[in-house]
């Protein structure tokens, strides 16, 4: 071989070696890319949010439920549903305002006896949240205001106050004040700012919550904290922003918390605190009925890992709470607390396709089971067979299925 | 990747006619272009015998010119004729409307986001003109075909090569998304690097200086490329943790059983499918094996074909490894790429008649080198100086008439590149989409020609508006529900975009809508959508709502139904637009149900509401 030829060969060879080089790291390239980071342990462990199925007994005896209805796989074809059990009647009934698809959830406050304002969230192409008034008990529907923004996905985003005053926290983080019943919004704060106060930065806020009114007048808002053993509630006082929450017992001080429920009935306010993250979630209720400054806890209730999905928080007109947890969690699958009662009463396994607790005139929960366009309403005691739940009421719903495009 | 296609069925049949029509359409300028340059040139050489004589040294040069190397010829009509085939099958009736669905989304779908965001701009781009773009795709390819096969020298046949080189280059990256080698699975066997690397490959070879041909060292090269590249295929295919190595992954079939079967699905004649049944179930079944083959070929014949290349001396193995090659080459092309271009949107016939081809040009580029050409004797009688100071006509005619066939026809295929390219790029110069979409969707509008009916209603700023008040100006009227997910967004946008369309003339149109929904419909809901819409600040649209009973009129005396549904449904409404002149007078409907709403159906809707527009504006 002449020196040329070995040269020209060896930079060929050369040059193959750089191309198998390049092969050879194409078997890495496009390959599968690497899962994404697991979600941190506070949010994969611990409750941070409610879920939007929840129910709301109002003075004067109505109840209200939001419930998905629909069971399909297709986001657009699951409906979510408005029902009320009007004062002294016995049952259930449809009430969900029509006009407007209801795929992306409803939200609701109450403001007087057989009033109540719904609140749909956007869904597709729709980006703001049309509202409907109701004073008969979802009977007739007043469909003239709009919020300009989508509403967060969060039972408590819409809160009734004294006036015809409203809260409204959006899923972009604004909190939007509405006056006259919500004829007119205008903003009021956001999550950015409420996480640059002392209260906020002391907490480590990451989330809104839930919204409600003091019966002064005095708008609150509950949050998500980062910071171990703060529950935050913030209280508009003299145009501040402040720390409104309870203290914690010395037992979860240690414990990231988030306030994952609100609501004002009468001069009653109470809160759903969940604590910790893993095993030790758990969850606790406070009561307050002096304007949100002084709060009394209840003992803790230990809930489980959160895995299977948030909870269903429901409010009753005297200020108990229920709590209804995902199947698979390790607790019973239910409680609920009166006010200011001593410990929470877990309740035995629930039926199947349990959705949410409502609270009766007469304190005993009820649960609420949907299976696709079915919904029943099943009651504690008087059970003949091997479950205690007694079936109340059957409730056929027609789903426009394939109506949402 | 929203947006990437039409969303219409590729065998919707409005735009399989309009296909197949424009294909016919310009098939019979081609064969006409075809004819007059046939005409014209037996005319010059009948009538001008003389002067095409005088002027035809070159034919004297052709007969005594270098004869082209066999490696290359063997490129430029191996390569030809793929082209011409890969023409004809552009012509599919789907292809029109499933080549962005069905070829370019499906082969960037693995790809990183950057790939499929320009498979999208590309897939985007046909959609808005998808029969143009299928028309230009198929005679830019027969085109070139021709072109490669009919010009055998010279600058003519190595811009041929040029133009191919860049055309694959074009499918390469848009249509074969880089040939997936961005994507997890590159392997030999099922493509990779993408075919039309192949066809960039051997048109720039063709586009070398004939020179380059008249020794072995080109040849050499292009078989050390080639044995480098099968040696890392080898190399891929032998990765561990890729699926190749397992006929059964996980209760599955492994990826290249799995591949087999997918193709064995398409549809096909059933002795093919059963041969490509076979094996898959015998992958399965001997997995470890079947890989194990394909290494050691892949390894063997491309350490062979770079040795050929690399080493000094006569290649010995060169054959062997070549006869191999082809083995390999027709056994993945019947067994594993299913013969590639079955199935009603096949393009090609993939990746493994290229490879081959290139293959035995080398070899041939090796062993068949040519003589090199003998030198001219010069004659006076044989090289007349040509007249001097002739006009340019007679100067282009003598040299038309003097030309040999195999140049006519290589003008006649640049000719039928430029008559697919065309129209194609005219219509890329407008923002718009064709009207076709919209009419593949809803039909054509339905000319009409009587008063609208009146109406009086309050637009979103509490005004009172009543239709007499428009007149003097065209009204394109729809109606919408401001509280809607999923239509009327779409219709909004799309009038909003022929609002656009309509430029200056816009000044003479009214964009009008009509509340659609009895329960939302307080001038809070026209606000809410016209922002949400994006056209609170388009001067021109008016979005109209009244009291329940007066709606009802409107809707009833325009033929709309507008249905509460239950239980947290949208109402049911039917989408119509309507134009109307200056006069008053209703003189089209249109059927305006948004289909897909992808950008190219919403454009297309924007302009056939635009054209209805001037149509009227033209005929006042």
């Amino acid at each position: 071989m002449s020196l040329a030829a070995t040269g020209r060969a060896r930079a060929g060879f050369a040059t193959g070696a750089g191309l198998l080089a390049a092969v050879m790291a194409a078997a890495g390239c496009g390959s599968t890319p690497a899962p994404a980071s697991s979600a941190s342990s506070r949010s994969a462990g611990g409750i941070t949010a409610p879920a939007l199925s929840t129910s709301l007994a109002v003075p004067g005896g109505a109840s209200w439920a939001v419930v998905l209805m629909g069971g399909s796989a297709a986001r657009h074809d699951n409906f979510w549903e408005l029902l009320v059990r009007p004062a002294g009647s016995p049952g259930w009934k449809l009430a969900t305002p029509a006009g407007v698809a209801s795929n992306g959830g409803l939200v609701m406050t109450a403001s007087g006896p057989g009033s109540l304002l719904a609140g749909i969230r956007p869904s597709q192409n729709l980006t703001f949240s049309p509202l409907a008034a109701t004073t008969d008990a979802g009977a007739t529907w007043s469909q003239n205001d709009v919020l300009d923004a989508g509403l967060a996905d969060l039972p408590g985003a819409l809160a009734s106050g004294p006036a015809g005053r409203l809260l409204a926290i959006t899923g972009s983080g604004d909190i939007d004040l509405g006056t006259r019943g919500g004829a007119s919004w205008a903003g009021l704060t956001t999550e950015r700012a409420l996480a640059r106060t002392t209260a906020g930065r002391a907490c480590g806020l990451t989330a809104l919550t839930a919204a409600a009114w003091t019966p002064a007048g005095q708008p609150l808002l509950a949050g998500d904290c980062r910071t171990a053993g703060t529950a935050v509630i913030f209280g508009l006082r003299a145009r501040t922003w402040q720390a409104a929450g309870p203290s914690l017992p010395a037992a979860l001080r240690r414990e990231p918390v988030s306030v994952i429920g609100l609501n004002a009935a009468g001069r009653r306010i109470t809160g759903i605190l969940a604590a910790g993250a893993g095993r030790s979630t758990a969850v606790l209720a406070a009561w307050s009925d002096d304007n949100g400054s002084t709060w009394t806890m209840s003992p803790p209730l230990t809930t489980g890992p959160a895995t299977a999905g948030p909870p269903s928080i429901s409010f009753g007109a005297d200020g108990s709470a229920s709590l209804l947890l995902p199947a698979s969690h390790a607790a019973s699958g239910g409680a609920v607390i009166g006010w200011r009662a001593a410990a929470w009463q877990s309740l035995p396994r629930l039926p199947a396709g349990a959705a949410t607790l409502a609270a009766t005139a007469a304190g005993q929960p009820e649960v609420l089971a949907v299976q696709g366009g079915t919904l029943t309403a099943w009651q504690l005691g008087g059970s003949r067979g091997p479950s205690p739940w007694t079936l109340l009421q059957t409730v056929p719903v027609t789903i426009p299925y394939g109506s949402s495009g | 990747m929203p947006g990437m296609n039409s969303g219409l069925s590729d065998t919707n049949p409005t735009l399989v006619a309009a296909f197949r029509t424009a294909l016919l359409h310009q098939g019979l300028f081609i064969a006409l272009l075809l004819a007059v340059l046939a005409l014209a040139w037996f005319g010059l050489r009948e009538w001008m015998p003389g002067a095409v004589s005088a002027r035809s040294p070159g034919r004297l040069q052709a007969r005594h010119a270098a004869p082209e190397a066999a490696a290359r010829r063997l490129l430029r009509i191996g390569f030809g004729v793929i082209w011409i085939f890969d023409g004809l099958l552009q012509a599919q009736p789907a292809m029109a409307a499933g080549l962005p669905s069905q070829v370019m989304e499906p082969a960037a779908a693995s790809s990183p986001t950057w790939v499929q965001h320009l498979a999208n701009w590309a897939g985007t781009s046909w959609s808005y003109h998808p029969i143009q773009a299928g028309a230009a795709a198929v005679w830019i390819q027969v085109g070139l075909g021709v072109w490669l096969i009919a010009a055998p020298a010279g600058w003519p046949s190595r811009l041929a090569g040029l133009v191919s080189a860049g055309w694959g280059l074009v499918v390469w990256v848009f249509a074969e998304a880089f040939g997936g080698i961005f994507a997890p699975g590159l392997t030999f066997l099922f493509g990779a690097p993408g075919a039309a690397l192949y066809y960039c490959a051997a048109g720039a070879l063709i586009a070398l200086p004939a020179a380059c041909w008249n020794s072995t060292r080109l040849g050499r090269q292009i078989l050390a490329g080639l044995g480098l590249f099968l040696v890392g295929m080898a190399v891929l295919q032998a990765w561990p943790g890729r699926g190749f190595w397992q006929g059964r992954l996980h209760s599955h079939p492994g990826t290249l059983a799995g591949m087999a079967q997918s193709m064995a699905g398409t549809p096909q004649p059933h002795f093919l499918s059963a041969l490509v049944s076979w094996f898959a179930a015998t992958d399965e079944a001997h997995g470890f094996a079947v890989n194990l083959l394909a290494v050691l070929a892949l390894a063997a014949i491309g350490t062979a074909m770079a040795g050929a290349g690399f080493l000094p001396g006569p290649p010995r193995l060169i054959r062997p490894a070549l006869a191999a090659m082809l083995v390999l080459c027709l056994a993945d092309w019947v067994l594993i790429e299913d013969l590639g271009f079955l199935g009603g949107v096949g393009t090609d016939p993939n990746s493994m008649i290229p490879v081959a081809l290139i293959g035995i040009a080398g070899y041939l580029a090796v062993v068949r080198v040519p003589a090199p050409a003998p030198a001219l004797e010069s004659t006076a009688t044989e090289s007349p100086a040509p007249p001097r100071r002739r006009p340019i006509p007679v100067r282009l005619a003598t040299s038309f008439g003097g030309a040999s066939l195999r140049t006519v026809l290589a003008l006649w295929a640049v000719a039928v590149v430029v008559v697919g390219a065309g129209p194609m790029a005219a219509a890329q110069a407008s923002p718009n989409a064709n009207e076709i979409l919209a009419q593949a969707i809803d039909g054509n509008a339905a000319p009409l020609n009587f008063a609208a009916p009146a109406f009086t209603l309050t637009d979103q700023h509490g005004r009172q508006v009543s239709l007499a008040s428009l007149r003097g100006k065209v009204v394109l009227l729809t109606f919408l529900d401001p509280v809607c997910t999923s239509d009327c967004p779409l219709i909004a946008q799309e009038f909003r975009e022929a609002d656009k369309v309509l430029g200056a003339s816009s000044r003479q149109v009214e964009l009008v809508a009509i509340v659609a929904n009895p329960a939302y419909r307080s001038t809070a809901y026209t606000r809410a959508f016209d922002s949400q819409e994006g056209l609170s600040g388009v001067p021109n649209w008016l979005f109209l709502t009244g009291s329940v009973a007066q709606l009802r009129q409107t809707w009833t005396r325009y033929g709309v139904a507008a249905q509460i549904v239950p239980a947290g449904g949208m109402i049911a409404h039917n989408d119509l637009a309507y134009v109307i002149d200056t006069g008053g007078h209703t003189r089209a409907e249109l059927n305006f149900d948004p289909g897909p709403g992808t950008a190219s159906t919403q454009s297309s809707f924007a302009v056939e509401l635009a054209t209805q527009a001037r149509q009227v504006m033209r005929s006042a």
